[in-house]
């Protein structure tokens, strides 16, 4: 039967204002009724109609199903009951139908799933593949010249954009799907619309050239061109003896929640090393518990690096937790979370520099910055490191909690940059740790 | 104008519109298409971009002054979320006595999420706690009468000084409550050349009952409702206003196929007049009318609009007449007047109700029962099958006193609503620890 902290349960909240309202529900008082066995936890929560909601949550990996409104996953309902589960306030119960329900369904589905037979990639479906990948990108360059041709005012429409995008998943190229949305979102909105659009649809067709051109690239580049493109990693691709052994840090994580997909990006520091390494999971947004890795625990490992030329995704391998370090958000621990020693911008935009010249298609670089506070300027928030030098923040929930916590003393700051802007992950200093 | 930027503008009028000459930065890149070179050279000229991007100078923001005051380390003002119970409030009268402020970890949360509590939380702020509503331009009334009269004054002697946007803020914050010298002020700010403004001034304004907006809606109310006196009794005959006829700054809502075009108009009226201008129109008390509007075809329009005015304006009447009457069917309300209804009517009219095992409105209130209600919500709960799901879910609003009542005899059906309790008296314990 899987147990679940509180943490953990926090940890499958979608954003921060989930996790408010999922602690708001984490009391019996707020539940009709609630149960448990060994495979689910269910309840039934008062809502603002005469029915009351009904939530089951499967205990093994927190897939759950709620009849409330909630298009966020897990909803609130789902993460308020198993935080009670959490709390050991759910007594044992007989499942009632509307759960037992569920949950067979949800077996049988694993049942045929297990069942199926494992599509295995031979020399020839991954020949089929790329050529459906090239075909696609034949089209795709048709719509981007059309585009450029009749100019990108009069292409202001999302659905355009959109509907290229349908037809790269279609040819199997769903990166590109991802930059033709992106650029459909762009179009015709906000100052600097056109810089951006063009600066992207420009980055799109360096990729198709690279595509086209992909038996004359290095190995590690080439790849580097196929998860640009979308065709995903698998660990049977990793090369023999690519492996580095160290003390790994996890210093921050990203969640992104696109497509009905859970996209989770920990990023780890080598302690003996000082090497980044990029662990990424994914689970659906429908089902399992993504596998995170938590900022702030620190394991042994070997991290084998996927081929690339600017090598940052890796899998983790042989991992011990022996030489953990607790991590309590409260308790500042300085000297422990050092994570490497940070750095100004300018040592970080000249590692910028090397991994876009390396890898052009490069979305988002991990920063620390050391000693680091934030700044305003024309209705951006910056983050500042030791010399004044700043970029712009995403400005999200945690930059205010920072503020919050630090009173914007120097702080040590982490975050994914994109050669534009900086999304904070985490932070710390002797104040704490802050992460999300 | 860089390349990049007049490649950009190509892009977004056409280059089929326009004749670019090459720029020659690309000289060894051969195309057939000139769309591809355009392209190429965007990718190419972002890319450089990205790599050689410097940031720049931004002066980090001001910390806020040190605290002079006690923190209330470790305070978990997070908690109250999920028990209510006036425990938050408490911590604060209390911190404020004792000269605590709250801990900077609870701050961000304290302002953005707890916005029925800003009207107290003021006090336990501190330094960093203004800084950071200042920068999260979140305001918070410290000492609400000061700051009303520095408003005051600055409308009467600086109106025309004022940008339109600290007009509309001003007048909006006067609004809140206004004074009968304010109505000058107000009058002025409705013909103000700007809507934010006018509208800002509004429905002060109506709170007036000889101003202009406030009589030209009298009027219309008052020609809309006719009642007729027969042997039959006295009906009611509703001539809504033509929509056309509406004053322009009337506020408007949307015709919806549950109301046509004439009762949307007559809701629009009806939500800016203070209710009791109906009940004196026709001679009628509140409770009197909602029971004829029921016969018309006009009663969600009506009923709708009366429970906003009701809300708006005041008038203990109706407020209490919307509680004792029952609600029509399909009926749903989105306005809560239950904490206004009267101490005594909500008392006799809930003990009633609970004699019925209608518990519905108690935990509305918004604040903790009376001994006599509760004491009556015990003894109602102690004759249910299934005790356990009533009392729970009106355990936080219970009177202290009536704790001893529910330990026996209900020994195993009292526990979920026992722990409710432990956890308030627990989470007090800790709270009120934090200023030791």
């Amino acid at each position: 039967m899987a147990e679940w902290s509180v943490d953990q349960v926090l940890e499958l909240a979608p954003d921060a204002a989930s996790v408010s309202s999922g602690r708001d529900l984490a009391s019996p008082s707020k539940w009709q009724s609630t149960g448990a066995n060994g495979e689910a936890v269910w309840g039934e929560a008062k809502g603002s109609g005469t029915k009351p909601y009904q939530t089951v949550v499967a205990r093994q990996d927190g897939a759950s199903k709620c009849s409330c409104p909630s298009r966020k996953f897990p909803c609130k309902h789902a993460l308020g009951l198993l935080l009670c589960l959490a709390q050991g306030e759910v007594p044992e119960g007989d499942v009632p139908v509307w759960a037992s329900d569920w949950l067979e369904k949800r077996g049988q589905r694993e049942t045929a799933k297990a069942e199926r037979p494992e599509r295995q990639t031979t020399p020839r479906s991954t020949e089929k593949r790329w050529s459906n990948v090239l075909k696609g990108l034949d089209e795709c360059e048709a719509f981007m010249h059309d585009a450029v041709r009749g100019g990108l005012l009069a292409m202001s429409s999302v659905r355009n954009w959109d509907e290229m995008a349908a037809q790269m998943v279609d040819a199997q190229a769903p990166g590109v799907a991802r930059r033709l949305r992106r650029i459909g979102e762009t179009v015709g909105v906000g100052p600097e619309w056109g810089s951006k659009a063009a600066a992207e649809l420009g980055s799109l067709s360096l990729l198709v050239q690279a595509a086209r051109n992909i038996e004359a690239l290095e190995e590690g580049f080439q790849n580097d061109v196929r998860a640009a493109i979308g065709i995903p990693t698998r660990k049977e691709d990793l090369p023999e003896g690519n492996g580095l052994v160290d003390v790994w840090d996890v210093v921050g994580e990203v969640i992104e929640i696109a497509d009905q997909l859970q996209t989770s990006r920990s990023w780890l520091r080598g302690r003996g090393t000082g090497r980044w390494a990029l662990h990424v999971a994914f689970a659906p947004t429908y089902g399992a518990r993504l596998a995170r890795l938590i900022p702030g625990q620190s394991f042994a490992a070997e991290a084998r690096f996927f081929s690339s030329a600017w090598p940052l995704r890796a899998h983790l391998e042989e991992i011990s937790y022996e030489a953990h370090v607790p991590r309590d958000s409260k308790t500042p621990v300085p000297g422990d979370f050092a994570f490497g020693s940070g750095t100004t911008w300018a040592e970080a935009l000249a590692e910028t520099a090397r991994a876009l010249a390396a890898n052009p298609w490069t979305e988002w670089l991990p920063v620390h910055l050391r000693d680091a506070t934030l700044g305003f300027q024309e209705d951006r928030w910056f983050a500042v490191d030791a010399e004044g030098i700043g970029f712009p923040l995403r400005w999200r929930q945690t930059e205010v909690n920072l503020l919050g916590r630090t009173g914007n003393a120097p702080s040590n700051l982490f975050g994914e940059f994109d050669g534009r802007e900086l999304r904070l992950a985490s932070a710390w200093g002797e104040w704490g740790v802050l992460e999300r | 104008m860089s390349i990049f930027r007049e490649l950009a503008a190509a892009v977004q009028v056409g280059t089929g519109k326009m004749d670019l000459p090459r720029s020659g930065h690309l000289n060894g890149y051969v195309s057939d298409s000139r769309e591809r070179e355009i392209l190429v050279e965007l990718g190419a000229l972002e890319l450089m971009r990205r790599a050689g991007t410097t940031g720049r100078q931004v002066a980090s923001y001001p910390q806020p002054f040190p605290e002079t005051r006690r923190i209330a380390h470790g305070a978990p003002l997070d908690e109250t979320r999920t028990v209510d119970g006036g425990v938050l409030l408490e911590w604060i009268q209390e911190a404020t006595r004792r000269g605590f402020v709250a801990p900077p970890e609870a701050l961000p949360g304290l302002l953005s999420e707890r916005k029925s509590y800003r009207a107290f939380i003021a006090p336990v702020l501190g330094e960093r706690g203004r800084w950071l509503a200042e920068l999260m331009e979140i305001e918070v009334d410290e000492n609400p009468t000061r700051d009303l009269d520095a408003v005051r004054t600055s409308l009467q002697n600086d109106y025309d000084l004022l940008s339109f946007h600290e007009r509309a803020e001003k007048i909006e914050r006067l609004g809140r409550d206004p004074q009968p010298e304010d109505e000058p002020i107000f009058t002025r700010a409705f013909s103000d050349r700007r809507r934010e403004v006018r509208e800002a001034a509004l429905e002060p304004l109506l709170r007036f009952p000889d101003s202009l907006p406030a009589r030209e809606l009298r009027a219309i109310a008052e020609r809309a409702i006719v009642a007729k006196k027969s042997f039959l009794g006295t009906s009611l005959t509703i001539i809504p206003p033509e929509p056309e006829s509406l004053p322009k700054w009337l506020p408007r809502t949307e015709v919806n196929p549950r109301m046509g075009p004439a009762a949307v108009a007559l809701h629009d009226v009806a939500c800016y007049v203070p209710p009791e201008v109906w009940s004196r129109a026709v001679g009628m008390s509140p409770r009197e009318l909602l029971d004829r509007a029921r016969r018309t075809n006009f009663l969600f329009a009506l009923y709708g609009a009366w429970e906003q005015a009701a809300d708006r304006f005041g008038g203990q009447g109706w407020i209490d007449a919307f509680f004792s009457a029952p609600s029509p069917e399909n009926w749903y309300s989105t306005v809560n007047l239950v904490p206004l209804v009267s101490e005594a009517l909500f008392e006799s009219t809930m003990i009633e109700r609970i004699k019925r095992r209608d518990f519905d409105g108690l935990s509305r209130r918004g604040r903790t029962l009376s001994p006599t209600l509760s004491r009556a919500v015990v003894e109602a709960v102690s004759l249910l099958e299934h005790p356990r799901y009533d009392l729970t879910n009106v355990a936080l609003e219970l009177h202290p006193s009536v704790l001893p009542l529910i330990v026996k005899p209900w020994a195993d059906t009292h526990i979920e609503f026992q722990e409710s309790w432990r956890k308030i008296v627990d989470l007090r314990a800790r709270m009120l620890n934090s200023l030791e």
